[in-house]
């Protein structure tokens, strides 16, 4: 028996560190962005950058994904590398590895800018990025994968901690996901169909969308605070027996809750109840862990009043205690029926991003460069101030927000006495503009706490010298068998196989159970007989409304409500039907209604030269629009070179286009678009038949229309 | 609508059932396992970060 010396690698822990930081100002930056534009549309227009690149419905997702997978994701590695090597005492398995893993991730984020931007997007919301970033994605986090792996299975320490089951639980799932939910047919180089549609499509997404916050933004996290939170407060965690119930608890019930992003949509009933039902049952094991968590510094709390690194622990437990007590409640579906489509949901998610996972990311920075710089803090005051611009940050942000989606959750339903809808949707919009105001003041507070703290981190990291590696030292493995290692209940602390295929098991029931139905429905949904496939222009239509990011703020799914089929289908008083989106690669019913429901757009507003108008500059049909202006969809010609591919495609994915249509669809198109230029011509509107906006039109113009065929 | 096809695969409500049995069993057995842990394995484990 003798002890081994090894070295731990700091410098992949610094480099993620550091990556973080970066990310976190840019991703917040986007953010603060697309906040004002929401309350001045022509805030870019007024400096000369309203450019398609920066249009609104391309930076959210730039947001989106510069939040969850570039700042949290290197959160996320940060704490991993850190915690992994010391828990496992064991240097990272392999620093090549390590190295590939954080260039290849930083390559994957500089692509998704850029490639958003540019309009390359699936349009499902954190899966935008198109199918060779997608498999770039897949490469990276096997390589990650494998690194963890390697470190656990050369570890010295026989027992693992429960913060390596909940790593192991996330990259486990967020593979199963990421493959799961990126099923795609190619059409060219970045650009493909969904492999699902319509409903199928909707569950699949939200199956993965809401397991991507539990385990990107959540199990993740909760490594990281059982880790960090003991380190920093120097004392263990309240109850370990607690967080392993935690653990299982969680990533067996999470699973299963998706469902409850499609309340009272077209998804079948008894899949919207188990979505609840699971939903509800979150709560438990989710407040078991704040709990655990925050009596961990029970006794401590002198300690919290003094430091920062406790104090923005406590604010992210807490505020993880709030978004899942509040994920529960919004799954019911009486509440569900006035938050959803309003930013009381955006107002849930940022209580979620700015508190649980800013703020412990924040906490866990400020206690992990002055260690690894061998210094203190440069600065405490700057820290506090930090806390406290970040606290009156969320609050700035969230308040107004809640106020704001309360508000218009409720105006949509109202009627008048004679039982007519009492607000136009725009009139529930002008007055939220105050409201979006605020927020974009609060994500302002928000930013620069965080660029306070860049500066004092990097402050921090000047005045200290770095420890490129730590060395420590311990027994093998194989000297230390004689503990405790034959008592059954050892099993899983012991055996990260196990625990890797437990987890997997356990993720897949929900999946499985949730979607086999599902898709054993294919060959059952009542195709509505008189719902056609899109013309080629239509398509292409389509396309574009993909491309510009429409459906982050249009929904396309009528809820059976009276206020909704009141509002959206005067006429026939119809609400969304699960035959209506077969053809649908990828569907696109939206989550967010901050322009009002198009799925009927074609019947409520079939006029050309409206829609031609409104896209060149939608205040002057709509005073007081908050929609971008889009006069380059008037410019651009229409890209019709993969036309026929994608029409070959869509067959291939069972949208029953007759054979050999593809080669007669360039001269369908041009047909149709002659038709529309032709239509506007005589609302004195002169404009060539091969530009973008003409396709849009033809898009908007059908929305809706077939299932009025069959009624009459 | 699709509630109609879904009722036409067999016995489709026993989705949910399962679900809840398989949730139920499963939450027993993590009971079971932690609560026939040893108070010194659980120390040790409790102390790994502090380590
Ligand atoms: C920032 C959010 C936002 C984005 C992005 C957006 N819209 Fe809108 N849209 C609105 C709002 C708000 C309204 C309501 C006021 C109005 O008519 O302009 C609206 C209205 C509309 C209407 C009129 C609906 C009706 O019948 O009253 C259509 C059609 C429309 N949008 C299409 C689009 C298309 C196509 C795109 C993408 C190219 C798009 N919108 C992008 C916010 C948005």
């Amino acid at each position: 028996m003798s002890l081994e010396v090894f070295k731990y690698d700091n410098r992949i822990v610094r480099n993620f560190a550091f990556a973080t930081m970066l990310w976190a100002i840019v991703g917040m930056l986007a953010g603060v962005v697309v906040a004002f534009l929401m309350a001045f549309p022509q805030l870019l227009e007024s400096i000369g950058l309203h450019t398609e690149f920066t249009s609104f419905g391309r930076l959210r997702p730039v947001h989106t994904n510069a939040i969850i997978f570039a700042f949290v994701g290197n959160g996320i590695f940060t704490g991993v590398y850190y915690s992994l090597q010391r828990l496992c005492k064991a240097r990272m398995f392999s620093d090549k590895l390590s190295y590939i893993h954080f260039w290849g991730w930083q390559s994957i984020i500089v692509l998704a800018a850029v490639t958003l931007m540019m309009g390359y997007t699936t349009s499902k919301e954190y899966a935008e990025l198109e199918w060779p970033i997608d498999i770039l994605i897949t490469i990276i986090w096997v390589v990650f994968g494998w690194n963890m792996f390697g470190t656990i299975i050369k570890r010295r320490e026989s027992h693992m901690y429960v913060a390596i089951w909940f790593y192991i639980g996330t990259f486990v799932t967020v593979a199963v996901l990421h493959l799961v939910n990126s099923f795609e047919l190619p059409i060219s180089f970045m650009k493909s169909y969904s492999w699902y549609a319509g409903v199928q499509d909707a569950l699949v997404q939200w199956w993965y969308g809401h397991n991507a916050v539990a385990f990107f933004l959540t199990t993740p996290y909760l490594g990281i605070m059982y880790y960090f939170i003991p380190k920093a407060a120097n004392r263990p965690v309240y109850s370990y027996r607690l967080s392993i119930i935690h653990f299982w608890a969680l990533i067996f019930i999470y699973i299963w809750a998706g469902p409850h992003h499609l309340l009272y949509t077209a998804l079948p009933d008894w899949a919207q109840s188990l979505g609840v039902v699971f939903s509800v049952m979150l709560i438990a094991p989710s407040w078991g862990g704040m709990i655990n968590g925050l009596l961990t510094l029970r006794g401590a709390w002198d300690k919290v009043k003094t430091s920062p690194v406790l104090k923005f622990m406590v604010v992210a437990v807490t505020c993880y205690g709030m978004a899942t007590f509040e994920g529960p409640m919004l799954s019911l579906k009486n509440v569900n029926a006035i938050a959803h489509y309003t930013d009381w949901i955006v107002a849930h998610v940022h209580v979620g991003g700015l508190g649980w996972n800013g703020f412990l990311t924040f906490g866990m920075l400020y206690w992990l460069i002055p260690v690894l710089f061998r210094t203190e803090l440069h600065s405490k005051k700057l820290a506090n101030t930090h806390f406290w611009l970040g606290t009156l940050g969320i609050l700035l942000y969230a308040i107004p927000m809640y106020w704001a989606g309360f508000t218009q959750g409720e105006m949509w339903k109202e009627f008048t006495a004679t039982g007519q809808l009492k607000y136009g949707f725009l009139e529930t919009v002008t007055n939220l503009v105050p409201f979006y105001i605020l927020r974009g003041i609060g994500g302002l507070f928000y930013l620069s706490g965080a660029i306070v703290m860049v500066y004092n981190l990097i402050k921090t990291a000047k005045q200290g010298s770095f420890e490129e590696e730590t060395e420590a030292q311990a027994l093998a493995l194989k000297d230390q068998e004689e503990h405790g290692a034959k008592h059954w209940h050892s099993w899983f602390e012991k055996r990260p196989t196990q625990m890797l295929i437990g987890s997997l098991v356990v993720v897949l029931i929900g999946g499985l159970v949730e979607m086999v139905p599902t898709f054993l429905v294919e060959e059952n949904v009542p195709t509505i007989a008189s719902v056609k496939p899109y013309s080629p222009l239509q398509l292409e239509g389509r396309d574009l409304y993909i491309k510009e990011g429409c459906n982050s703020c249009h929904s396309q799914m009528i809820r059976p409500f009276r206020s909704e089929v009141l509002r959206y289908d005067p006429q026939d008083l119809e609400y969304s039907k699960a035959g209506e989106f077969v053809y649908d690669h990828p569907f696109l019913w939206g989550s967010k209604r901050t322009g009002p429901d198009l799925a009927r757009e074609g019947v409520t507003n079939p006029d050309a030269k409206w829609h031609y108008v409104h896209m060149l500059d939608p205040r002057s049909t709509s005073e007081g629009s908050i929609m971008p202006a889009y006069p380059w969809l008037l410019e651009k010609q229409l890209d019709t070179s993969k036309t026929r591919d994608k029409i070959t495609a869509m067959r291939t994915l069972g949208v029953p286009y007759p054979e050999g249509f593809e080669e007669i669809a360039l001269d369908s198109l041009q047909r149709e678009a002659q038709g529309i230029a032709n239509e506007l011509k005589k609302s004195q509107i002169n404009t060539y038949a091969d530009r973008e906006i003409i396709a849009l039109i033809a898009y908007l113009k059908k929305l809706g229309t077939d299932i009025k065929v069959k009624d009459k | 609508m699709k509630k109609e096809a879904l009722l036409a695969i067999d016995n489709v409500e026993i989705y949910p059932v399962i679900s809840f049995v398989l949730y139920g069993l499963f939450f027993a057995g993590v009971l079971f396992y932690i609560s026939f842990k040893k108070k010194s394995t659980i120390q040790k484990m409790k102390d790994l970060p502090l380590d």
